[in-house]
């Protein structure tokens, strides 16, 4: 069984400012790609710790092998930068995932796609995220801003749900809905053994054993 | 204006009273007919085979590593070589061309088989950068390994913002095009010009947008540090009517828990009614909103 689930917020309560398109983006890519929906959740049902690893952080609420480690793939739509995926409401945890709380693939996720500004900034990327690699194949993300879209989720799922790997399908989805000036990234790792570089969605092509032990880290960004 | 949050730190663009509207092609018979015979000449300009497949989106075509897409929406396609594309390997940075070369490999590319357009110029040189980092390596070993010759466009000397107008050209070597997109729509002047709103009143329209609204005074800034008058083009997979008149404004906010981050925002440049959101198209987003 293949599982996906997704976390939106355009509603930032002061926070930030507040975004447009972001529940239209995640639903376009929960409600396109093949695979059983686990769960969705937007705005202040949108929560930080759902993504960030148990005892991890301070505070340390972290329940992602309920959520985010609990499907194959999970998308977060939302504002981001380097230091983490920003929610709106701050009175669960602290109302951010920050890249050192998150530890993924150790129960179930091989993805994790942050639609969000900057999360993939090239700056220190290996210190700030490689903690967040336990199983998990890839995060898939911007090293520059990204624009306010609210089709770049469901064009991504098009692309998986027609064979394309998973890197491809995510460039090219990005390069249908960005400005020239944008770069998108990603963050891969692979260890003895697997090959994350040929991932494919479930059921459309090879998908890699999940990387673990020690593991090596491939970061690639290109303009859109 | 709250000018306790928002701080405008740029001249407003000098603009004419009114601007002009460029239209596309979008009824059904006319948009099968471009996209066959765009992608008749460009299987021969890339040497595909002519077996084609359709995605309901666009037109493929596809020849081992090679394929061409062509968007049925816009007068645009893509062509990827999967063996050179946005690969990871370091052998594809050992000779990839210098700047220079790349902009004339890509000008003579795009002049030899019809694909440079006046409203086209070359904008930028980017890379694809990759980051190879053994276990516990904090750096990693950083190389490039294609170069993007981008192009933007201009109407009526203005730009065109937006994913649907832009071309780039890569290369791994001075021989080998792993790659390009041409997002563009071919476009009709109309004869009736539109007028244009004040810049001043954008910014109103644009600092009363919802996405402000819960900005609190003492603790946000926005700083509005650029305007500009141009055209949107949406997505190449969108059936567009017409290029949008917009003021792409950018700038930065600042809160407690989001430091300096930017911002590109558009407002419609024109006054515009229902019939011309339908007409022209001005559907973006989830809200037929001023502001996108």
């Amino acid at each position: 069984m293949a599982t996906k689930g997704i976390e939106w917020v355009n509603e930032y309560h002061g926070r930030a400012s507040n975004l447009s398109n972001n529940d239209n983006n995640a639903q376009g890519f929960y409600n396109r790609l093949s695979g059983t929906k686990s769960f969705e959740y937007g705005d202040d049902l949108a929560w930080d710790q759902d993504f960030e690893e148990s005892g991890t952080g301070s505070p340390s609420a972290g329940t992602d092998s309920s959520y985010a480690d609990n499907v194959d793939v999970v998308f977060f739509s939302g504002h981001g930068s380097s230091s983490g995926m920003l929610f709106g409401k701050s009175n669960r945890d602290d109302g951010r995932a920050r890249p050192s709380e998150l530890g993924l693939g150790n129960k179930d996720c091989e993805w994790l796609v942050v639609d969000a500004c900057e999360f993939l900034s090239r700056t220190d990327v290996f210190n700030r995220l490689r903690g967040a690699f336990k199983g998990l194949h890839y995060i898939l993300g911007f090293h520059t801003t990204c624009l306010d879209v609210k089709d770049r989720g469901e064009k991504f799922a098009a692309k998986l749900n027609d064979g394309q790997r998973v890197r491809n399908a995510w460039i090219n989805a990005c390069a249908e809905t960005e400005n020239s000036g944008t770069e998108c990234a990603y963050l891969r790792a692979d260890s003895s053994g697997t090959d994350t570089f040929n991932d494919h969605w479930h059921g459309k092509g090879s998908v890699s054993a999940d990387p673990t032990g020690s593991v090596s880290l491939f970061y690639l960004k290109t303009s859109c | 204006m709250n000018t306790n949050i928002f701080k405008i730190e740029t001249r407003l663009p000098e603009t004419e009273k009114q601007i002009s509207i460029f239209t596309t092609a979008t009824d059904t018979e006319t948009r099968e007919r471009k996209t066959s015979e765009s992608l008749k000449s460009l299987i021969k300009l890339f040497g595909l085979t002519d077996r084609t497949s359709t995605d309901g989106e666009k037109m493929i075509a596809t020849a081992k590593s090679k394929s061409v897409a062509v968007y049925q929406a816009s007068d645009s396609f893509w062509y990827q070589d999967d063996d050179y594309f946005a690969r990871e390997e370091r052998k594809f940075s050992q000779e990839l061309p210098d700047n220079n070369s790349a902009q004339d490999l890509a000008l003579k590319f795009l002049k030899e088989n019809g694909l440079m357009l006046d409203a086209a110029a070359i904008h930028s040189v980017s890379y694809t950068t990759v980051i190879a980092a053994k276990p516990d390596e904090k750096t990693g070993d950083e190389y490039n390994t294609e170069v993007h010759v981008n192009f933007r466009y201009s109407l009526d000397g203005l730009p065109v913002f937006g994913p649907g107008a832009k071309t780039r050209v890569s290369f791994v070597t001075d021989s080998i095009n792993s790659g390009v997109y041409h997002f563009w729509r071919e476009v009709t002047p109309q004869s009736k010009k539109r007028n244009l709103i004040d810049p001043k009143l954008a910014l109103e329209i644009h600092a009363k947008n919802f996405r402000f609204s819960s900005l609190k005074e003492g603790a946000a800034k926005v700083i509005i540090n650029k305007m500009e008058l141009g055209y949107f083009a949406m997505s190449p997979t969108e059936l567009q009517p017409a290029l949008i008149p917009v003021y792409k404004i950018s700038g930065v906010v600042s809160t407690e828990s989001l430091p300096e981050y930017v911002f590109d925002h558009h407002v419609v440049a024109i006054k515009y009614s229902e019939a011309d959101v339908k007409t022209m198209g001005f559907n973006i987003g989830n809200v037929k909103s001023l502001v996108f």
